[in-house]
């Protein structure tokens, strides 16, 4: 292997001798004025490939590759800063092993086939049972993506089943803001971070996560500034080395910790009683169990749903000192102070994920720190564009582009009326989420397993999905059952496919994501894919063009016209279809901008696409002035910047679900998880990432630096656990849980520090699968499965 | 007088004349590439600590020498180098102690940070090899990363050499070019502290 890499090291460097001595003749010629000590390298912007923070990145591009990257000075978000893999997400495109053909499983094996052959494969999956089939996405599809998904299924075929790896990541907190402010997606933005006087970070990890936003706040401390960090988690990080505080809590009972707060600040006469009683109303869940939007109550009904979480009976549930929780208190009743919290999986991979986030939510409510500069809530999403394809989109089971759901009539017909789609043609009924589509895909069709194909795009399910052996694995040998996978690199999900379709990548197209912060961001392609990987919008308008010469009826619209019609800059009809003349005109500009109307109903208006290529993103809602500019927004739902609040009011949520400009405060109650350490498994396992790599690392470990620093997955086990079973750093051990075993190096000391009694294994290494542990349970209201916690055991291998 | 009313007209005869003069061309790093494999292949800590201390030998060699054996820890110009040692978990801030101001022990050197002080150094510069884990394979993989430029550009022998980089990231000059710095990229008048003043970018910096 070594051997190898190094022949190939030392051809790139001998092919870079070439390129070097012609710069060398070649800068005696040219004039200073026009000297470029690279010369020959074009730069253009493009965001960061991988998490929601949405760095801005320029790509250094010579001879048709890329051959650098810098930190964009222009980006507001990371003002030229970037971490470890937006440094090297040039190198994501270069793996050897990239797809760059499609490949279809005959007799056992992934030969390679034409894609004509391929897109034909797939129409006629779709003819044989067109409700059996479903589209698996990703937050990582650029906008254009995940619309023609959406078009796709909601529109092509009705059946409703269309859903993302964004369920397992950020469904909590679309339900956390949907309960609370009647519509989903953050009100503040990033520039809290360079306000704040306290910042807390719930169940999160932003020095490895989100490292550009948590260095916003640290490195105004190097220059002066004093902010407050408390970190509240389940594991001692990388975060809590810069915390000013550190509270540890027991799994699961944070939302203890955040009705402690509550019953403080009523009881001392701490909350903001003008603020609540201008802006909020309260709600809770019916007797009939968990519910989205709840049953109005009464305040004096909230005030009696807290009176139990006194600092003590929280210091019994969770673990956190009652002085902690009067800490806590003490800093939200303090109005002079402006608090921003943060927030990613820890709070969202919870069994009682919505529960937690509208407790979040209700706290700042309650101490009235909301809608100013610096002091609310700011969650971060784990994927470029979670929020800008999936949640403004809606390529969820349930919802249609710009807020609406299939279950509302009217919502149904706006969108008909929008697509041009015969009346009625939109399904009411949604379809499968996540959790549910990959089990009825792996149930036996005779049994009722009525999914009989999966498109996945953009997405490794085959590890990153739960409890592996049932929603994944069991599809294996099930003949009438049809796995299609588009992706850029083998992954354990390829492995398992029946067709394997091979995409192009980040800049290898155009592209747009929006980020955590309500931003939309645009790229332009900047290099080709390689071998005959194709663009995803131009496989799925390839699929539907050959469903409707097939004469499919979901792909006409009401005057029978193809429903992926695209235009050109002349308004002529476009072949979108034919690949060879794909980049003959800009397919994404005109998708966006067929899109773009849905966001209006919800307030919700991103910014024209021309818009989008002069800047580095604009966060909506985006209004045009009478100047004719565009102006975006920072702080919705605040009079002094948002433009669709109501003259005179200092906060006006006007999307409330009362129609009365009022959020909801939610009164909910602390409820047990569904597993916990028992003496055969005596210990709490959680997972999650870290720093160097990416999700399931199928693009970061084939990043030589980033591999060399962080090859392979390992757990964390406490000190005193470590001790008691004779288990050192670096032995192998083998950790078990209900669902399956590990075996994997034990890191004592290292990195993180789980608390005695608890373990801590990433989910990135695609020989270690730490989803064959986890368990499937999920968030009664948001479908989102818990892979923070279950019980487990580990012993010497 | 003050100095810079003598440099100032050097400059503009500089960007005036547009002559390359003195540049010295890059050269591969040939060589270098088989060292650094082999330097991952030792294994022991005694052959890793004699690795690393030719690594860390005091600035000697040519110009050519110091660019190789900087590309050796970082996938392009413009890259945050890797660490070159293994570092002790849960303490970022002890990078300052060496790093702050650059340091000297012995044959080691620890480069002073050329950026302003930004406090989560992991976030960027993680380890060249993990101590924690043994042999590693990886896929390979054909990204060619920017090498750097050449010398900075003189109008006549004599004028101060135009920078043939940008100043992002790169704020502190001392760090590659004053004591703790690179051979063949040291500066002989670490005194003067003001360095734009004679020392002119020849790179546009920004995308237009």
């Amino acid at each position: 292997m070594i051997d190898r890499r190094s022949f190939v090291k030392h051809a790139a460097l001998t092919a870079a001798t070439a390129a070097a001595l012609q710069r060398a003749t070649h800068a005696k010629c040219i004039s200073l004025n026009q000297f470029e000590p690279n010369t020959g390298v074009k730069w253009d912007k493009a965001p960061c490939r991988f998490c929601g923070t949405g760095c801005h990145v320029e790509v250094g591009v010579k001879d048709g590759k890329v051959v650098a990257v810098r930190g964009d000075q222009k980006a507001e978000v990371n003002k030229g800063l970037l971490c470890v893999k937006g440094y090297h997400v040039g190198s994501i495109l270069y793996g050897e092993d990239r797809l760059t053909t499609p490949l279809l499983r005959k007799n056992g094996k992934l030969v390679p086939i034409t894609w004509d052959e391929a897109i034909d494969v797939i129409a006629e999956r779709v003819e044989t049972d067109p409700n059996g089939f479903a589209i698996y996405g990703s937050g990582q599809w650029t906008i254009p993506e995940g619309y023609v998904c959406q078009k796709f299924i909601k529109a092509g075929l009705a059946n409703n089943h269309i859903d993302p790896n964004a369920r397992l990541c950020m469904a909590s907190a679309v339900t956390g803001f949907l309960g609370t402010y009647g519509v989903d997606e953050p009100a503040s933005c990033y520039d809290d971070l360079d306000e704040c006087d306290v910042l807390i970070t719930w169940g999160n990890n932003p020095a490895e996560m989100h490292p550009v936003l948590y260095s916003r706040v640290l490195d105004r401390r190097s220059r002066g500034d004093k902010v407050e960090i408390i970190d509240i988690g389940t594991r001692r990080t990388r975060t809590t080395d810069f915390a000013d505080k550190y509270i540890n809590f027991n799994p699961h009972s944070d939302l203890a910790i955040a009705n402690g707060i509550a019953h403080l600040l009523i009881k001392n006469g701490t909350w903001d009683k003008k603020f609540v009683e201008e802006n909020c109303a309260f709600r809770a869940d019916p007797a009939s169990g968990p519910s989205l939007f709840g049953d109005a109550i009464t305040f004096d009904e909230y005030k009696k749903g807290l009176e139990p979480y006194t600092p003590k009976y929280v210091e019994e549930i969770s673990g956190v000192p009652a002085e902690d929780i009067v800490m806590l208190a003490e800093r939200f009743g303090n109005p002079n102070l402006k608090i921003t919290s943060l927030w990613c999986m820890g709070m969202n991979q919870h069994t009682r994920g919505t529960a937690m986030n509208t407790l979040l939510h209700a706290v700042h409510l309650l101490s009235g720190h909301f809608g100013k500069p610096g002091d609310g809530p700011q969650s971060l999403t784990g994927q470029p564009s979670a929020c800008g394809t999936v949640r403004e989109i809606g390529t969820l089971a349930h919802a249609l582009p710009g807020g609406r759901i299939v279950k509302l009539e009217p919502h149904r017909t706006a969108c008909e009326e929008m697509w041009n789609l015969p009346k009625g043609r939109i399904n009411a009924k949604p379809g499968y989420h996540t959790v549910k589509m990959w089990e009825q895909f792996c149930k036996p069709t005779a049994e009722g397993g009525d999914i009989s194909t999966i498109w996945v795009q953009v997405t490794n399910p085959g590890q990153s999905l739960p409890n592996l052996d049932k929603l994944f694995n069991a599809k294996n040998g099930q003949k009438d059952k049809f796995l299609i996978v588009s992706d850029v690199y083998p992954t354990v999900t390829t492995e398992q496919a029946d067709l394997v379709l091979p995409s192009s990548m980040w800049v290898e197209k155009n592209g747009i994501f929006g980020n955590s912060e309500r931003r939309t961001q645009q790229w332009f392609k900047q290099v080709n894919p390689p071998g005959d990987a194709r663009d995803d919008v131009w496989q799925v308008i390839a699929v539907a063009k050959e469903l409707y010469d097939r004469d499919f009826a979901g792909m006409k619209d009401k005057d029978g016209k193809f429903l992926f019609t695209v235009l050109d800059e002349n308004g002529k009809p476009f072949p979108a279809w034919n690949w060879d003349k794909y980049y003959d005109t800009n397919v994404d500009k005109y998708l966006y901008e067929e899109y773009r109307p849905f966001t209006f109903a919800k307030k919700k208006n991103v910014a024209p696409y021309d818009e989008l290529v002069k800047t580095r993103g604009l966060r909506w809602p985006v209004v045009q002035q009478p100047d004719g500019s565009w102006r975006e927004t920072r702080y919705r739902f605040s009079g002094f910047d948002d433009p669709f609040v109501e003259e005179g009011r200092e906060i006006d949520f006007y999307n409330s679900k009362t129609k009365n400009h009022r959020a909801q405060i939610w009164s909910r109650p602390y409820v047990a998880p569904p597993e916990v350490p028992t003496p055969e498994f005596p210990l709490w396992l959680c997972t999650g990432r870290v720093l160097e790599q990416w999700h399931t690392g199928s693009m970061t470990n084939r990043v030589e630096e980033i591999r060399r620093a962080m090859p392979e997955a390992y757990v964390e086990i406490n000190k005193a656990d470590a001790q008691k079973l004779g288990i050192r750093s670096g032995n192998m051990v083998t950790v078990s849980t209900k669902r399956g075993d590990l075996t994997l190096p034990a890191w004592i000391g290292g990195r993180g520090e789980p608390p005695k009694g608890s373990m801590f294994i990433p989910f990135f290494d695609d020989k270690r699968l730490v989803n064959n542990l986890t368990l499937d349970a999920f968030c009664p209201i948001s479908k989102q499965p818990d892979y923070k916690k279950c019980a487990a055991k580990v012993a010497k291998a | 007088m003050n100095t810079r009313l003598v440099f100032i007209p050097l400059i503009c005869t500089a960007l005036v004349a547009g002559v390359a003069s003195t540049s010295v061309s890059w050269s591969p790093p040939t060589a270098s590439s088989e060292r650094m494999s082999m330097e991952r292949l030792l294994t022991t800590p005694q052959e890793a600590d004699d690795v690393s201390s030719r690594r860390f030998s005091k600035p000697q060699g040519t110009r050519n020498d110091s660019l190789e054996s900087r590309m050796e820890n970082r996938s392009f110009d413009g890259a945050p180098p890797m660490m070159s040692h293994a570092m002790s978990f849960g303490d970022n801030k002890s990078c300052l102690d060496c790093h702050g101001k650059g340091f000297t022990m012995g044959k080691r050197i620890a480069r002073a940070m050329p950026h302003a002080q930004l406090e989560n150094c992991t976030q960027c510069h993680i380890e060249q090899e993990s101590d924690m884990f043994g042999e590693v394979t990886v896929v390979t993989n054909y990204f060619d990363g920017l090498l750097p430029p050449e010398g900075g550009t003189r109008s006549f022998e004599g004028a101060p050499p135009t920078m043939p980089h940008g100043l992002l990231m790169r704020t502190n000059c001392l760090s590659c070019h004053g004591s703790t710095g690179y051979a063949g990229l040291q500066t002989d008048h670490p005194e003067r502290r003001n360095c734009t003043q004679c020392h002119s970018m020849a790179t546009p910096l920004f995308v237009p």
